[in-house]
C-alpha cells in the first residue's frame, strides 16, 4: 500500500484546492462581475459546471493505472505527449506563482507589512519543497489533517458571523436579470474549477479504494462551491456590495466581525489559517504536478527545491503589485485558465476518438 | 539528501521564530482614541489618546497619582502625516488596533469628511469596529482631556455611553467606523453620526481632582445625531428627532416615551422589543413605515382609571399617535429644511424595485421624496403596568 491513498485523501486535496483557488482573488472578480448577485454565480457554477467534471471523470477513468503524463504518452505518442505535458507544466506553474503572490502578498498587507515578501515565501517554499520529497502519499495526508483544522475553522467563522448577517445587503435580487451572474460564472469556472485538473496527475489507481473514487469527486466537488458560495453569501450579507468592492480581502474583513457568545472575538487571524492552508497546500501540490511532469515515474528529491526556488524567484520579481496582479487575475488568468482547459478538451476528444477507433 | 533533510528544517526553525518584524509592548503606545480638527493652514490636527502603561498597581496611593492616559497633539498635510509625527513628542510608535473612538470636530463636519475616510479604511492596522462622533466643541482636544469618574479612559466612557444609550434610550445609535464608511459609499444614504459636547470647566476637567470630587468639574455629555448630506455635515436632530429616526431606522431597542393624558398631566410608558418594518408602495407613491412594540406603563402623573379595560386601550391610542406624529414631523422637518435622506428611503425604493428607481430617479432626481406620501402605522400595545393598579391620590 505504500504510495497509494485513499478516495478521502483525494476528495480533500479536491476541496481545498477548489476553496482556496477561489479565496483573496475570487470574490474581488465575482463582485466586479455580478455586482450583488455574485453568490448567485457560484450556484450557477454548480450547474454549468457539470460537463467539465464529467470531462475530468472521463479522461480520470482512462488508462487508471497511469499519470497523466503517461496517459499522454500512450495517447499521443512519445514526442507530442512530452510537449503536452510540459506545456501543461508550464500552465500549472504559472498558476501557483498566483497562489504564491496571494499568500504572500496576503500576509505582507495584514500582518507583516515591513517584512520582505520573499522572507514569508522562503517559509512556505521550504516547506512545501519539504512535503514534495516526501511524496504523494504525504501530501495528502498533509491535506487531510488540514481540512479537519480548516472545517473545525470555518465552521467557528460562520457561527461567529451569524449576527452580523444582514439579509438586506443581498438585495436587490437579480437587478440586471441572470445575465451578469451568469457571465461571472466564468470566474467561478476559471479560478476554482479548472484548478482541479490538477489532480489528474494521480492516476485513479494509485487509490486504494478507487470504485468510490466517482462519488467521492463529485461530493468534493459539490462541497468545495458550496464553501465558496456560503464565503460569497457571508461577505456580501456582511459588508454589503459598496464595501465588498472596495477591500482586497473582504473574506478577510469581515472575520474581525467574528463574535462567539459575546467573548470569543478578534479571532479573525486564527481564522485566516484556514486560507494560509489552503493556499500553501495548492503551492505544494502544484509542486508535485510540475515535478511529475517533468519526472513522472521516478522519487523526485532535488526537483521541488529547483521548481520551488524557480517560482519564489518568478512570483516576487514578476508581479511588481497588487494592482498588477488584480488586472492580471480579472483579464489575462480567464484567458490562460481557457487555454489550459482547451488542452483537456482536446485530450477528451482524443481519448474519446482513441476508444471508439479501438472498439471499432 | 541526507544533509538537506537536516538543513530545510534548520532552515525554517530560525525563519518561524518570529523575530522579524515583531515590537515589544514596551515599544508601542496603545491608543485608545483620535481626535481630528484642522488648523488655520488648513493641515490636520490629531489628538491621540494613548494608554499610560506605566506601572500603576502596587501601592494603591501611588497609583492614583498616575494619569491614565496621555494626549499628544500632532498636525500634518495629510492623517498619516500627522500621525506618524507624533513621534516628535512621543518615544513610543502608535499602535491602533485597540482604538476604539474616532471624534471628528465640527469644523471638520461641516467642511466635509470624504477626505478622512480613505486612511482608516486603508490602514491594515484599524480594525473597522471603533465608533465615530461628532464633537460639537471646537477642539477635539478639549473633550479627549477631561478625566471621567466611572472609566479611567473618556474614549471608553463615550463608548460606553453610546452603547447604553442606544440600549436603554435610543437618542443615539452605535455607528461604527465601517457603519460610517457603507453611508458615504452608497449614493443613496446619508450619514449620520452621535455627537459629545464637553459641559463645565475647561481647566478643571483635565485634571485628576476631576474624579476625585462628588460633582465633577466637567463631564462629557452625550447629544443629539449629527446629520449630513453628501459628505457634509448640515446641522443637529433635536432629543425626540434622533429617538424618531432610530424607530424608523429599527436601531430602537429600549427607550421611553412620554406623553400627555386625554385630561391633563402626562405618563410614560417604556419600549420594548420594537420592530420597525418599512414598505415602498410604486403605484401609489407610498412608503409605509410601521412601528410594533410592547410597552410597560412605568409613571402615571394625571387622573387615568387603569382598572378599566377601556382605558388601556385610550392609552395605547395616545401612545401610538404620539409616536406616529413624532416621526411623521421628523420625515416633514427633514425633507423640508435639510432636503437629505437620513433614513434610507431611496434605498429601500432601489432595494425594492431597482429598475422602478432608477426610472423616478431620472425623472424627479435629488426631489424623488417630495413625490412621496409617507404613512406611519404603530402598533404599540400595553403589557404591564407596574406594581400598583390605581393612580395615587389622596
Amino acid at each position: 500500500m505504500k504510495g497509494k491513498i485513499n478516495c478521502l485523501q483525494y476528495s480533500t486535496m479536491m476541496i481545498i484546492i477548489i476553496v482556496s483557488s477561489f479565496m483573496g482573488i475570487g470574490i474581488f472578480s465575482l463582485v466586479k462581475a455580478a455586482g450583488v448577485d455574485a453568490y448567485l454565480s457560484v450556484l450557477l457554477t454548480i450547474i454549468i459546471s457539470i460537463p467539465i467534471l464529467l470531462l475530468f471523470l472521463y479522461i480520470h477513468s482512462y488508462e487508471p493505472e497511469l499519470s497523466l503524463p503517461l496517459k499522454l504518452e500512450k495517447l499521443y505518442g512519445k514526442k507530442i505527449g512530452k510537449f503536452v505535458t510540459y506545456l501543461c507544466a508550464i500552465f500549472i506553474f504559472v498558476f501557483a506563482n498566483n497562489y504564491m503572490f496571494n499568500l504572500t502578498n496576503f500576509i505582507v498587507s495584514q500582518f507583516l507589512p515591513e517584512t520582505p515578501l520573499m522572507v514569508i515565501g522562503i517559509v512556505f517554499s521550504l516547506l512545501a519543497a519539504y512535503a514534495n520529497m516526501q511524496g504523494l502519499e504525504t501530501i495528502s495526508r498533509v491535506s487531510l489533517i488540514l481540512l479537519f483544522i480548516n472545517l473545525i475553522l470555518f465552521a467557528i467563522g460562520i457561527f461567529g458571523l451569524i449576527p452580523s448577517f444582514e439579509l438586506n445587503n443581498l438585495k436587490p435580487f437579480l437587478e440586471s436579470g441572470l445575465q451578469r451572474p451568469f457571465e461571472a460564472t466564468f470566474f467561478v469556472f476559471t479560478l476554482s474549477i479548472l484548478p482541479m485538473y490538477s489532480l489528474l496527475i494521480v492516476p485513479k489507481n494509485a487509490m486504494v479504494d478507487s470504485k468510490r473514487f466517482n462519488l467521492s469527486v463529485t461530493l468534493s466537488y459539490l462541497i468545495g462551491l458550496f464553501l465558496i458560495f456560503i464565503f460569497c453569501v457571508l461577505t456580501l450579507g456582511i459588508l454589503g456590495i459598496h464595501l465588498a468592492s472596495i477591500y482586497q480581502y473582504p473574506e478577510y474583513i469581515i472575520l474581525k466581525h467574528v463574535n462567539l457568545f459575546g467573548f470569543l472575538d478578534r479571532i479573525e487571524n486564527i481564522i485566516t489559517a484556514t486560507w494560509i492552508f489552503g493556499l500553501f497546500f495548492s503551492i505544494t501540490f502544484a509542486i508535485y504536478y510540475i515535478s511529475t511532469c517533468i519526472v513522472p515515474t521516478k522519487k523526485k528529491k532535488t526537483i521541488p527545491i529547483i521548481i520551488v526556488t524557480i517560482m519564489l524567484l518568478f512570483s516576487v520579481q514578476l508581479i511588481p503589485n497588487n494592482t498588477t496582479f488584480n488586472s492580471y487575475i480579472y483579464y489575462v488568468a480567464p484567458i490562460l485558465k481557457i487555454m489550459y482547459f482547451s488542452i483537456f478538451i482536446i485530450i477528451g476528444i482524443s481519448i474519446f476518438i482513441k476508444k471508439k477507433k479501438k472498439n471499432t | 539528501m541526507k544533509r538537506l533533510r537536516i538543513l530545510i528544517p534548520l532552515c525554517m526553525l530560525f525563519l518561524l521564530t518570529g523575530c522579524y518584524n515583531y515590537r515589544e509592548l514596551t515599544q508601542i503606545a496603545l491608543t485608545s482614541a483620535i481626535g481630528i480638527d484642522k488648523n488655520q493652514n488648513g493641515e490636520y490636527v490629531v489628538t491621540i489618546q494613548v494608554l499610560n502603561t506605566q506601572k500603576q498597581g502596587g501601592d494603591s496611593s501611588s497609583s492614583n497619582d498616575v494619569t491614565k492616559f496621555i494626549l499628544y497633539t500632532s498636525h500634518g498635510k495629510t492623517l498619516q502625516e500627522a500621525l506618524r509625527t507624533t513621534i516628535f513628542n512621543s518615544p513610543r510608535r502608535l499602535y491602533l488596533n485597540h482604538m476604539s473612538l474616532l471624534l471628528i470636530s465640527e469644523n471638520i463636519a461641516k467642511e466635509g469628511i470624504g477626505d478622512l475616510l480613505d486612511f482608516f479604511a486603508r490602514n491594515t492596522e484599524f480594525r473597522k469596529q471603533f465608533l465615530v462622533v461628532v464633537s460639537r466643541d471646537p477642539d477635539p482636544s478639549d473633550v479627549m482631556q477631561v478625566v471621567t469618574p466611572l472609566e479611567a479612559l473618556n474614549a471608553q466612557n463615550i463608548v460606553d455611553s453610546i452603547l447604553s444609550d442606544a440600549k436603554y434610550y435610543g437618542m443615539t445609535s452605535k455607528t461604527t467606523y465601517e457603519d460610517l464608511l457603507k453611508s458615504y459609499i452608497n449614493p443613496r444614504t446619508n450619514i449620520v453620526l452621535p455627537s459629545v459636547e464637553y459641559i463645565g470647566n475647561t481647566e478643571k476637567g483635565e485634571g485628576e481632582n476631576n474624579v476625585k470630587q462628588s460633582k465633577p468639574d466637567a463631564t462629557i455629555e452625550l447629544r443629539p445625531m449629527a446629520i449630513f448630506k453628501d459628505d457634509k455635515m448640515i446641522g443637529y436632530l433635536t432629543e425626540q428627532e434622533s429617538r424618531s429616526l432610530n424607530y424608523i431606522k429599527d436601531k430602537i431597542n429600549n427607550s421611553i416615551l412620554t406623553c400627555n393624558c386625554n385630561n391633563d398631566g402626562i405618563f410614560t410608558a417604556e419600549i420594548i422589543s420594537s420592530k420597525t418594518k418599512l414598505k415602498a408602495d410604486f403605484e401609489k407613491k407610498k412608503i409605509t413605515i410601521a412601528v410594533e412594540a410592547k410597552s410597560n406603563i412605568k409613571e402615571i402623573n394625571c387622573n387615568i382609571d387603569l382598572l378599566n379595560s377601556n382605558t388601556i386601550t385610550e392609552i395605547e391610542a395616545i401612545i401610538n399617535q404620539h409616536l406616529e406624529e413624532m416621526i411623521r414631523d421628523l420625515i416633514q422637518n427633514t425633507l423640508q429644511k435639510y432636503q437629505t435622506d437620513i433614513f434610507g428611503f431611496e434605498e429601500l425604493l432601489y432595494k425594492s424595485k431597482p429598475n422602478e428607481y432608477k426610472v423616478l430617479k431620472k425623472q424627479y432626481g435629488e426631489e424623488l421624496l417630495d413625490h412621496f406620501d409617507f404613512e406611519v402605522v404603530s402598533k404599540i400595545n400595553v403589557q404591564t403596568k407596574g406594581n400598583i393598579i390605581k393612580e395615587i391620590t389622596r
